[in-house]
């Protein structure tokens, strides 16, 4: 990958350094970027909603706290929560070590996830973001 | 003319409180008490848990002073003395407070009381007999007890409430499973794990203390879940059977049928107002479902009768029984109550603490009030660090227009020693600014509080 962050194709990344993708095996999950991570530093805690509570695209649906902040999760799409990544709830340096694959935080109930996609960013497009905020 | 001005039902922290500022007021003052003075809150309640809670920190923290350098070899635990020290400071505060009721003139009178003739007579059933004392105005403080709702096997052997636990001998056990995760069940979930304990704890609701802010449940279970304390959430239970040497426990989670042993359940879902042997023939009072029915001053629908405290409140607190103990009083002097009782801080004594007033963040979206949060995790505070404490916080809700402070949650070392400063701010009304203008000392705890004020004030300025 380009650059000092990782950046996945085939994901859908969101202004609040978040992404959403669907797996293999068709869930839809969510997580945060490796320039989330980097920025955070050792990640000590999530606050996340409950299973079952609607989230909605584009506002925040939990925190993920670091020694060094207290960082908003923006929502990548509209629907409901319907699982925690409880290895990463108990360990959230996950998502320090592997932000993309084992440290995923949340699993989403949204049929439409391709239609609501059409409103994030693909790759090429946050990872354009990316260096652009760091040539500033 | 009456025996008493006042004549008061039960001698807990209402009944004693209202008992004492009534005395200060001139009145002459007579306090019914069927067990011992002091209530379930010195007797059975917050004083013993505790007294207990310390005990089981001391030696959860023996097993972990190698860190600190402080190398401890062969702890053990001695139960029965663990309990008769909670009874001996039990006792101190007995003995204590009812000499100083004896001092103001008020008069104790030993027996079950029951409201007779219009109600303001009270017929005492003693340990010498019946008598029947009147008073110009009753007030009825008699309390609550656990709950026992009709879940089938709740009266078995093995299954006990906190006050079966607290008055009972000095013991531990092998795997105790709590049904009710609201603060008396999860502060003796607490108490027996840092004893060794395997303990389950059964919620039926999404999380931990569902009265309070999410996040302070949801911070406490992880707290626990890491001392190996099991917590299922959503656990509606059905029944409880007996096992062997212990006893099952079925519950239906996410509508599947599910179960779990213990060698002892502890029924800890809830109070219900103390009306048993209350009301005499012919006396009835209006009700609100199981509380007694009180107007804003304390008054039932008994003229001359009031009621104060867990029989009658919505919210079951000591210090809401003193309070409204005492504000009732002043009413009935003429004079206008002192204490703000709208305002009430609530406390939960597992490690860290817990301490919450006021508002939460999502209770003021709820009103309708524009409000912004200012949060601070105290990884980076000093105090914290020294105490090797887990993850805690503080938060604080401030309203955006005038920027009042109208909320705190604390979940750190000493929040119940730290809530008053917000208690305070709220019913005085105090903005962000004001409170900020005190220099906090360092090192200390309570700099977590001037950091999530500069992060609430932080944020007044962005929109």
């Amino acid at each position: 990958m380009d650059g000092a962050y990782e950046v996945r194709p085939g994901f859908w990344y969101t202004e609040g350094d978040t992404w959403v993708c669907r797996t293999s095996g068709g869930q839809v999950r969510m997580g945060i970027t490796d320039y989330a991570q980097k920025k955070l530093k050792k990640i000590e805690y999530l606050n996340l909603p409950e299973e079952g509570e609607a989230v909605t695209q584009g506002e925040s649906l939990g925190e993920v706290e670091s020694q060094k902040s207290v960082s908003d999760l923006m929502a990548p799409v509209t629907g409901t929560v319907l699982e925690h990544n409880e290895e990463a709830v108990a360990d959230p340096t996950l998502l320090n070590t592997d932000p993309y694959g084992a440290g995923w935080v949340l699993s989403l109930d949204c049929p439409d996830l391709e239609a609501q996609g059409t409103r994030l960013m693909e790759a090429e497009a946050y990872l354009a973001r990316l260096q652009a905020k760091e040539q500033k | 003319m009456a025996d008493y001005q006042l004549l008061i039902v039960g001698g807990g922290p209402g009944g004693y409180e209202a008992a004492l500022r009534a005395a200060e007021l001139g009145m002459k003052v007579g306090v019914v008490e069927r067990r011992e003075i002091g209530g379930t809150c010195l007797n059975r309640g917050c004083v013993p848990t505790k007294a207990l809670l310390h005990a089981s920190e001391v030696y959860a923290a023996a097993g972990e002073s190698a860190e600190l350098g402080v190398n401890v070899t062969g702890t053990g635990l001695d139960m029965e003395a663990m309990f008769h020290r909670k009874g001996e400071i039990s006792q101190t505060l007995r003995d204590g407070l009812t000499e100083q009721m004896k001092g103001e003139g008020i008069d104790i009178l030993r027996g079950t009381g029951t409201l007779v003739g219009g109600g303001r007579a009270v017929r005492i059933a003693g340990p010498d007999g019946e008598r029947e004392v009147t008073g110009e105005n009753v007030l009825i403080a008699s309390g609550s007890k656990p709950a026992r709702p009709p879940i089938p096997g709740l009266d078995l052997e093995g299954v006990m409430t906190s006050d079966d636990l607290l008055d009972g001998p000095g013991r531990t056990f092998d795997s105790l499973v709590v049904i009710g995760g609201g603060v008396i069940g999860v502060e003796l979930a607490a108490f027996y794990s840092n004893l060794g304990c395997r303990v389950t704890i059964l919620e039926g609701l999404t999380h931990l203390l569902p009265p309070l802010d999410k996040e302070l449940g949801q911070n406490l279970a992880a707290i626990l879940k890491k001392r190996g304390v099991k917590i299922v959430t959503g656990a509606m239970v059905s029944q409880v059977a007996r096992e062997g040497d212990g006893l099952r426990v079925s519950y239906t989670l996410r509508d599947k049928p599910d179960s779990i042993t213990g060698r002892a359940v502890l029924c800890a879902i809830g109070r219900v107002p103390e009306t048993d042997g209350l009301l005499g023939e012919g006396v009835t009072l209006e009700m609100d479902h199981r509380r007694i029915k009180v107007d804003e001053h304390y008054r039932t629908s008994l003229p001359g009768v009031y009621a104060i405290g867990d029989v009658s409140a919505r919210i079951q607190l000591a210090h809401v029984a003193s309070a409204q103990g005492r504000s009732c009083v002043e009413a009935m002097a003429g004079l206008e109550p002192v204490l703000d009782v709208d305002v009430i801080p609530s406390c939960v004594y597992c490690a860290p603490e817990i301490a919450s007033v006021g508002m939460t963040a999502d209770e003021a979206a709820g009103a309708g009030i524009d409000a912004v949060s200012g949060k601070y995790v105290m990884f980076s505070n000093a105090r914290t660090l020294i105490a090797c404490a887990p993850r805690s916080f503080v938060k604080v809700t401030v309203s955006r227009e005038d920027h009042r402070v109208l909320g705190a949650q604390l979940m750190c070392e000493r929040a119940s020693d730290m809530i008053g400063e917000f208690t305070a701010a709220i019913v005085n009304g105090l903005t962000v600014e004001q409170m900020l203008k005190a220099v906090r000392a360092h090192p200390s705890f309570e700099e977590g509080i001037q950091e999530a004020l500069r992060a609430a004030e932080k944020k007044l300025t962005q929109r």
